[in-house]
């Protein structure tokens, strides 16, 4: 069963952060096609909501970006700050302790 | 297959009749069709760009664009307001903070040695007048521009309109000299932190987008 998009939605910076730190940089159709990857399909990434969120990483100054010619057109790549670098390990451990307390509240187990 | 330079100028050619106007959300987007068309063709080569397009452009859902620019617009907003706020705590800090100290200095000077009723309209004259040379510059240098940016859209006067010195005219009766020294080397600081965030974006956006200046 695909799980609910809705899930993800508080978490949709997050995962662009965690992946931007692996990858060192990347543009906004690679994070798509990742979290597809990743997520075996089941989760697709709109663009409505990609970019806005990028965007706002920017705006706090989380992410970086840099232009990079490929052929005929220009791409736009972006990379974790320092700022950036911290905020995703924050961001994790809050996202790590809230799965502990969802597994505690409805007794299940997650991975 | 990748596109022909003919394609990737129609991309911008649509992006602009959906309501993008800034060249670097344009380019933002046009990437993203562009490779989305690609990836397309390639599976379907009988499908043809114009086809392939449509189908690419349907994912962006009914609003099109539409909420990328709006929420872009917000985040150029922020971003501009964060760096404003940056660079006005950083005049506070060390080595800068001598520069705002030597201009309370000659501030207090000037209130000890004439009345403020001459200190005042001289000093609103002269903010005006730094603030409409400011604007003047920044229109011209926007329409020498071959194509609009958002990045530097919001610069520099975006964040303090005029409307406090509307305020100052009301209190006017209420302002001593320590109210005035103190307004003044803010007013003064406002305008030397608009003026680093101005220049800073701009040489941001040359960097990264030459082409827009050419």
């Amino acid at each position: 069963m695909p799980p609910n998009s809705n899930l993800y939605k508080g978490s949709l910076t997050t995962i662009i952060l965690k992946l931007l730190a692996e990858q060192d940089k990347m543009y906004g159709y690679e994070i798509t096609k990742k979290v597809k990857e990743l997520t075996n399909g089941q989760l697709s990434l709109t663009e409505g909501a990609l970019y806005p969120g990028l965007h706002k990483l920017e705006a706090d100054g989380l992410v970086t970006v840099s232009m990079e010619n490929i052929g005929n057109r220009m791409r736009k790549y972006y990379s974790l700050t320092k700022t950036g670098k911290k905020e995703m390990k924050n961001r994790l451990a809050e996202l790590q302790s809230f799965f502990q307390q969802m597994e505690n509240i409805l007794n299940i187990k997650i991975a | 297959m990748a596109l022909s330079k003919e394609q990737v100028d129609a991309l911008f050619l649509f992006t602009q009749k959906k309501m993008v106007h800034y060249y670097d959300l344009q380019t933002e987007i046009v990437d993203h069709l562009a490779e989305r068309i690609e990836e397309e063709m390639l599976l379907q080569p009988a499908l043809g760009f114009e086809t392939a397009l449509q189908k690419v452009y349907k994912d962006f859902g009914i609003f099109g664009f539409a909420k990328i620019v709006q929420e872009k617009e917000q985040q150029a907003y922020r971003a501009g307001k964060n760096l404003f706020r940056k660079e006005l705590l950083n005049l506070f800090r060390w080595p800068q903070f001598l520069s705002i100290a030597l201009i309370l200095l000659v501030t207090w000077q000037l209130v000890q040695t004439f009345s403020l009723d001459v200190l005042y309209p001289v000093f609103f004259a002269l903010w005006i007048v730094c603030t409409l040379i400011q604007l003047i510059i920044t229109i011209r240098r926007n329409k020498k521009q071959k194509k609009k940016l958002l990045l530097i859209f919001y610069q520099p006067e975006t964040f303090f309109p005029f409307i406090w010195l509307e305020y100052l005219v009301i209190f006017r009766s209420h302002i001593n000299i320590y109210v005035f020294c103190i307004v003044a080397v803010l007013a003064i600081m406002v305008k030397i932190a608009s003026h680093k965030v101005y220049t800073n974006v701009r040489k941001q956006a040359m960097r990264q987008y030459p082409e827009a200046f050419a």
